[in-house]
């Protein structure tokens, strides 16, 4: 909840909503909040914001229910109105994991137990432009063909191919040392 | 292993490490009653705006020309619509006059605009800010999400790039200082903002991820960590005075010796005044402020202090507006709201009486500069700029 919203004004807001398709819509939202929340960390880089993120697509999603006649189609829509979410917060320099919190922190956290390597494949990847990073989570992490991806992102599939051509451009000359690794030494 | 199997290993890896709260069906149901009631208000908008597009044009038909030049205050706009055919209305934006380029250093896609109108070349990166570094730049990310750090030439080569932050200016402009992780550890860096041939210097710090915010007189002022905040001043080697009665810093004010940031949950922004911190022992300070809760977020005080910009946000989140306060009362002295839906990227000054904004239009994908007088007057500081909302072009260098 924001600054200035009270649980009061949230019971407000809730009242004007009427559920309408409630359990067909918890029932969807119970099952598919999960994997949003995954592609959401991946993409903001953190948890709080991809709660967030989540939270307004599913609040969109609800408030379209009824409109969303086509159903089998519900987790495609989800997803586009997801990565809407997320490209709006580029727009925030501040604001992309900014949290506020009443405790102060003791000491610094600790290290992610994560080889170098994926470390720095991951800090690659949170360097990323955004249209580069969206391609990237939707190629290598939903697994997603080229044309599945241009339809999500509303782009061509030679945008497709060119950002993911420049993204691992990027990534062999700023993590140098790793092409051809084996499987046991990754 | 190819590069893209590594790429999706490592995404599905990472991904089990963080930890998240799903939502529940209120919450989500609260969120949806807040959209809704920002579209109602929306929509009542831009029915106004219908009017207000019908019959400005029509009133400036029948008045002489305004020979003193001055700026038309932003109207929100919409499309206009016939039997037939659609035609898009010239966007709000693109409607507003255009003056001067900023007073202060911007950047425009790759390009900086310094002092003396010399320009340098960024290479392609996230850059939220940068600040002059021996004749050259140093540009990094105030997002956290990048945590990357640039260092370019006079002549527009890469020095350098790395795990870092944003960079900020000391209260006389001479030296600039950024965090670094390297191979050599994490440290704050500083250097000169002029080809000078003083060496830098490092100040190594334990924590992991701090962002330095500004300057009290020569010492640094830091986030201890980015998310999470915690507020620590540095004063000298190994010695850190820790500021406690505020959980994170977004701003500075080395004149007055102020600190705009993050009281707690309930009370989130305040001013705080910071007394002298002498000697060169580490020990906790507590702050205090006699500013009344706000709820916008803090962006920069104005060049002689006097005054705080802040953000202004709408009921659901997007950033809407900029409010100034006086900086010792919390007092209002301006608020300005953008067009409808059009969204505030960062607030900084230009000069003491104007505060730039960058902000996009979703509806036009256009983004542009914008330059808001304390007389609520408002002008475009730089073209309008079509564009994906992922490439955004301009962005406000460090301010002493």
């Amino acid at each position: 909840m924001g600054f200035g919203r009270t649980l009061h004004d949230a019971r407000e807001a809730r009242s004007e909503v009427a559920p309408g398709s409630g359990t067909e819509f918890e029932e969807w939202m119970a099952q598919r909040q999960p994997a949003l929340l995954r592609t959401a960390c991946l993409l903001a880089g953190d948890p709080h914001t991809a709660e967030d993120v989540v939270q307004a697509t599913l609040a969109k999603m609800y408030l379209a229910w009824d409109r969303l006649a086509d159903r089998e189609h519900l987790d495609s829509y989800a997803r586009r109105t997801l990565l809407n979410e997320y490209r709006s917060l580029w727009r925030r320099p501040w604001r992309r994991r900014e949290h506020v919190t009443s405790e102060l922190p003791e000491a610094a956290a600790p290290a992610i137990d994560w080889d170098g390597r994926r470390e720095a494949l991951w800090q690659f990847v949170c360097t990323l432009p955004a249209r580069q990073r969206m391609v990237i989570v939707l190629r290598y992490y939903e697994e997603l063909s080229e044309a599945e991806t241009a339809r999500t992102l509303g782009i061509s599939v030679g945008t497709v191919k060119s950002s993911t051509s420049r993204a691992l451009s990027s990534l062999r000359a700023r993590v140098p040392g790793e092409a051809g690794l084996s499987e046991e030494e990754a | 292993m190819t590069e893209q199997d590594e790429l999706s290993r490592m995404l599905h890896e990472k991904v089990q490490a963080f930890d998240v709260r799903p939502s529940d069906v209120p919450q989500v149901e609260a969120r949806a009653g807040r959209i809704r009631a920002r579209r109602r208000v929306a929509a009542v908008a831009a029915v106004a705006a219908a009017v207000v597009a019908a019959a400005v044009p029509a009133a400036l038909a029948l008045r002489p020309g305004d020979p003193s030049g001055a700026p038309v205050h932003p109207r929100p706009t919409a499309p206009t619509t016939s039997a037939s055919t659609t035609t898009p209305a010239p966007s709000a934006l693109s409607r507003m006059r255009q003056g001067r380029d900023p007073k202060v250093d911007w950047r425009q896609g790759r390009t900086v605009h310094l002092a003396g109108g010399r320009t340098l070349t960024l290479p392609d990166g996230i850059w939220d800010t940068f600040a002059p570094y021996r004749g050259g730049v140093v540009a990094g990310s105030t997002n956290d999400i990048a945590d990357e750090v640039v260092v370019v030439g006079a002549d527009g080569s890469v020095v350098s790039r790395g795990q870092g932050s944003a960079p900020v200016l000391s209260p006389d402009g001479s030296t600039v200082t950024w965090w670094s992780h390297s191979d050599g550890g994490s440290a704050f860096i500083s250097g000169p903002t002029s080809d000078a041939g003083r060496a830098d210097t490092r100040l190594p710090t334990t924590t992991q991820r701090p962002r330095a915010v500004g300057y009290l007189g020569d010492r640094l002022v830091y986030r201890v960590d980015s998310d999470t905040g915690g507020v620590a001043v540095s004063c000298g080697g190994s010695c850190t005075i820790t500021i406690s009665g505020m959980t994170m810093v977004r701003a500075v004010d080395s004149g007055r010796r102020l600190l705009a940031g993050y009281a707690d949950a309930t009370c989130p922004t305040k001013v705080f005044h910071v007394p002298d911190l002498p000697g060169s022992a580490s020990r906790t300070v507590h702050v205090t402020s006699s500013w009344p809760c706000v709820r916008e977020t803090p962006a920069t005080f104005s060049p002689d202090g006097s005054k705080l910009a802040l953000e202004h946000q709408d009921a659901d989140g997007r950033f809407d507006g900029v409010r100034v306060r006086d900086s010792a009362s919390g007092e209002l002295l301006m608020s300005y709201r953008t067009p409808v839906g059009v969204e505030v990227g960062s607030a900084v000054w230009d000069d003491d009486s104007h505060v730039l904004l960058d902000v996009y239009s979703p509806s036009y994908h256009q983004w542009t500069l914008l330059r808001v007088g304390l007389d609520r007057s408002v002008e475009r500081a730089a073209p309008v700029i079509p564009g994906d909302d992922t490439q955004k072009p301009f962005s406000f260098g460090a301010q002493p």
